[in-house]
């Protein structure tokens, strides 16, 4: 022991001081943690833009839907104009079939046709999928449901396997669609995958008219929608779009 | 070595300190354990990046084959939905058709571009093969086949569901159905990234969006 004890004392006279060793120690956690850290979030980037391209077209599949019963009630009240679904509450003299639709438009988004979309009447925006708005247009109102209840606060992916050759898809080939979890009628298959959440907001912006929006056909509609999910370092990413409707002539 | 060092202290006053065997073994194994950390790392970053610009290739091609056919329904008109591929040799129907979701959807989609420059021009989307086609038929002239996805890119379902293809008379469809809506067709394509590499795992995707017609249909 006491040979060994000489041996180092005989070689090693002077050890590193602990500021020496912190900061050592400090720096080589640096060199390693550094590229670590760039690769991590590159990852989750990259992994992140599948997700960022689906969002992006839910959230401009909300405005299609909107827009496209906007332009069926146009279709409709052009070719039967004496459709109770085309006579709204108030009726102004020499009005268009374009501006007829426009206001019933406008009345079916409010609260006269089910939970608002518009913000000055429901702040947190309301909800639907495509199957809520592809119910035929003389039915009743297209359901919504606020934006933040469990019916469609998050839109899901359900996986359906069809067990025959059904419309061109074949048998034990899986499709996906998008819709609102809460709605068990919708969600017909198996849920999979990272949940979106999607919230529609109207705000009807005047021009030279005064009175009740539900009233007005020159004033512009502000569309937002946004599609939210969870990125893969736990933050929640946005996808917003902005589309303005107005009454066709 | 003993000698050149006390003749430099000697000559210049200044006693020369120098490391001793034992320092520089222990910096060289240090040196060399976290150069081999470290490099090991930085290959690892670099095959990481590699399949991330490769995934990030293969989401934008799909992105602009999505983008392509969006924006050629949002500008057509006179849809229609069928689930019989096309044959070249045989002509397009250049009436209309639904397919709605309650009927299952359709796989191929049938209509009249924005620049057609006859009524009877068409255009025809569908899958074959986990490829994506886009045919161009101008009518009275043969076709034009154009491959809308790259071999890395396997799309497994492509599914459009189309409603409101009909007039609203009923004429020049296909069941002499009509209605009284603007058509819109929603769009469900899911698939996965088919790398080079066996060892680079596939990155499977599932879009859905809906299109709107812009011009009115029924006029």
């Amino acid at each position: 022991m006491k040979k060994q004890f000489y041996f180092f004392t005989k070689y090693v006279t002077q050890g590193f001081t602990l500021l020496e060793t912190l900061a050592s120690v400090t720096i080589l956690t640096f060199i390693v943690i550094g590229p670590l850290a760039v690769i991590i979030s590159s990852s989750s980037y990259a992994r992140q833009t599948k997700d960022t391209m689906v969002a992006t077209y839910l959230a401009e599949e909300a405005i299609e839907l909107l827009q496209n019963h906007y332009d069926s009630l146009y279709v409709f009240c052009k070719k039967q104009p004496s459709d109770p679904l085309c006579t709204p509450l108030v009726s102004l003299p020499n009005e268009t079939s374009g501006q007829i639709a426009w206001r019933v438009f406008k009345q079916r988004m409010g609260t006269g046709g089910g939970t608002s979309c518009y913000l000055s009447e429901n702040s947190d925006g309301c909800s639907f999928d495509y199957l809520d708005m592809t119910a035929p247009i003389t039915y009743m109102p297209p359901v919504r449901y606020a934006a933040n209840a469990t019916d469609c606060s998050s839109l899901t992916s359900v996986e359906t396997i069809p067990s025959s050759n059904q419309g061109g898809q074949l048998s034990g080939v899986s499709f996906f669609t998008y819709a609102c979890k809460g709605v068990l009628s919708h969600v017909t298959g198996t849920v999979t995958g990272n949940p979106f959440t999607r919230s529609v907001i109207m705000e009807s912006l005047p021009t030279f008219e005064s009175g009740s929006f539900y009233d007005q056909y020159n004033d512009d509609v502000r569309i937002t929608s946004e599609v939210t999910f969870k990125g893969y370092n736990g933050l929640t990413q946005r996808v917003k779009i902005v589309r303005f409707l107005h009454a066709r002539s | 070595m003993k000698y050149l060092l006390t003749f430099l202290s000697t000559r210049t006053g200044v006693p020369i300190k120098a490391f001793t065997l034992v320092e520089i073994l222990v910096v060289l194994g240090l040196f060399s354990s976290i150069s081999t950390l470290v490099l090991g790392t930085l290959f690892n970053a670099q095959a990481i990046n590699s399949r991330l610009q490769e995934t990030q290739a293969i989401f934008d091609n799909i992105n602009l084959s999505t983008q392509t056919i969006t924006r050629d329904i949002r500008f057509g008109s006179d849809f229609y939905g069928t689930t019989t591929l096309p044959v070249v040799s045989v002509p397009l129907p250049t009436i209309r058709r639904s397919c709605p979701q309650s009927l299952g959807g359709c796989n191929v989609l049938i209509f009249k571009p924005a620049d057609a420059v006859d009524d009877r021009d068409r255009v025809v989307y569908y899958v074959n093969n986990g490829v994506l086609f886009k045919e161009e038929y101008p009518f009275g002239s043969s076709a034009t086949i154009s491959q809308m996805t790259a071999g890395d890119v396997l799309i497994e379902s492509l599914i459009f569901y189309v409603d409101g293809a009909q007039t609203s008379d009923g004429s020049n469809d296909e069941n002499a159905a009509f209605d009284y809506i603007q058509p819109r067709v929603t769009l469900l394509v899911s698939g996965r990234t088919n790398p080079g590499s066996t060892t680079k795992s596939p990155v499977r995707f599932n879009i859905q969006t809906t299109i709107s017609s812009r011009e009115i249909d029924n006029k």
